[in-house]
């Protein structure tokens, strides 16, 4: 499907918007189904870029073996990485949260993703995917974030949402029942 | 009042939600999450279902988490990243995490991310308009 002929075989609004960026990020539209966001370690077209291949075998093969290992001591590594990610968006005048982003992306998604998909059980990811809450920990470490930015209530947690990925957005958390008497 | 606000007001701005989203719209001198944020509050202004946002939501997620990894690659040292592969005994999180601080201080890599996230902020711009949300 191309991109001119999409409006023309797409019904809904929700459906032309998902396929546009479906085609623009795949390059092909793939239905346009809802989807929970288990971002895929490298993107296809990324592993078959002549230059990356090396890089993009070497990294699937270290996060193969961190997500068979286990996941303890990497919540410490990564708030060692903080401040550097921090830094350094600084300079492109990225938010603390947006900074957060690019770490939730680039080193907590890949392992937690292979995860997901090769070992556990839905509990499990649940479990994976809150244990990191960049919003908190940023609002707990307020006093060195000055790139933060709040929004309204409502608007606020999409954001965030988006920016961490992992689960649709936005959920309302189950409740537990009342145990009964 | 918010978490955010509620826990650390001094540093935050708070802004309101009418008003401001159209100005910084289509604006490169906007922020990466500016931009982000004004199109959030165009989503919410739409008139979609919740469950119609939802899947756009997820959409725009994931496209913004999927063009991370093809950006830090770039600025990750190969050889290093090959060495740490190859030698499973030398692979921890802590030795990965050394490895990739490498791209995660390099300016050139921010440069080259910030500009990849406004594009796909961009497209997503581009996918509001198709959507009938402009």
């Amino acid at each position: 499907m191309s991109e001119q002929s999409m409006g023309a075989e797409l019904g809904t609004p929700r459906d032309r918007a998902i396929a546009y960026l479906e085609l623009r990020q795949h390059g092909t539209y793939k239905g346009g189904a809802e989807k929970n966001v288990k971002t895929g370690l490298v993107p296809d077209k990324v592993r078959r870029t002549e230059p990356l291949v090396d890089s993009v075998t070497a990294y699937e093969q270290v996060i193969d073996r961190m997500g068979k290992k286990g996941f303890e001591g990497s919540q410490q590594a990564l708030e060692n990485l903080r401040p550097q990610a921090y830094d350094t968006m600084r300079g492109v005048q990225w938010g603390a949260r947006a900074a957060d982003f690019l770490l939730t992306a680039a080193i907590w998604l890949p392992p937690t993703n292979r995860i997901i998909r090769g070992l556990a059980p839905k509990a499990l990811a649940t479990w994976a995917m809150t244990r990191f809450r960049p919003v908190e920990w940023i609002a707990a470490q307020g006093a060195k974030m000055a790139g933060a930015v709040a929004t309204t209530e409502t608007v606020a947690p999409i954001v965030n949402k988006i920016l961490q990925g992992g689960e649709r957005v936005p959920k309302t958390p189950a409740v537990p029942k009342p145990m009964a008497a | 009042m918010g978490i955010y606000a509620s826990t650390a007001p001094s540093l935050l701005t708070t802004r309101p939600t009418v008003g401001y989203s159209e100005a910084s719209m289509n604006t490169k001198h906007a922020t990466f999450e500016d931009r982000l944020t004004d199109i959030v509050v165009q989503i919410e202004k739409s008139g979609w279902t919740d469950e119609d946002k939802n899947a756009l939501y997820a959409k725009i997620s994931e496209y913004l988490h999927s063009v991370v990894m093809p950006v830090l690659l770039k600025y990750t040292p190969a050889d290093e990243l090959k060495d740490l592969a190859t030698n499973p005994a030398k692979d921890t999180v802590e030795a990965f995490v050394e490895v990739m601080k490498k791209p995660l201080s390099d300016p050139k890599m921010a440069e080259e991310l910030n500009a990849t996230v406004h594009s796909v902020l961009d497209d997503v711009e581009t996918a509001l308009s198709k959507g009938g949300i402009s």
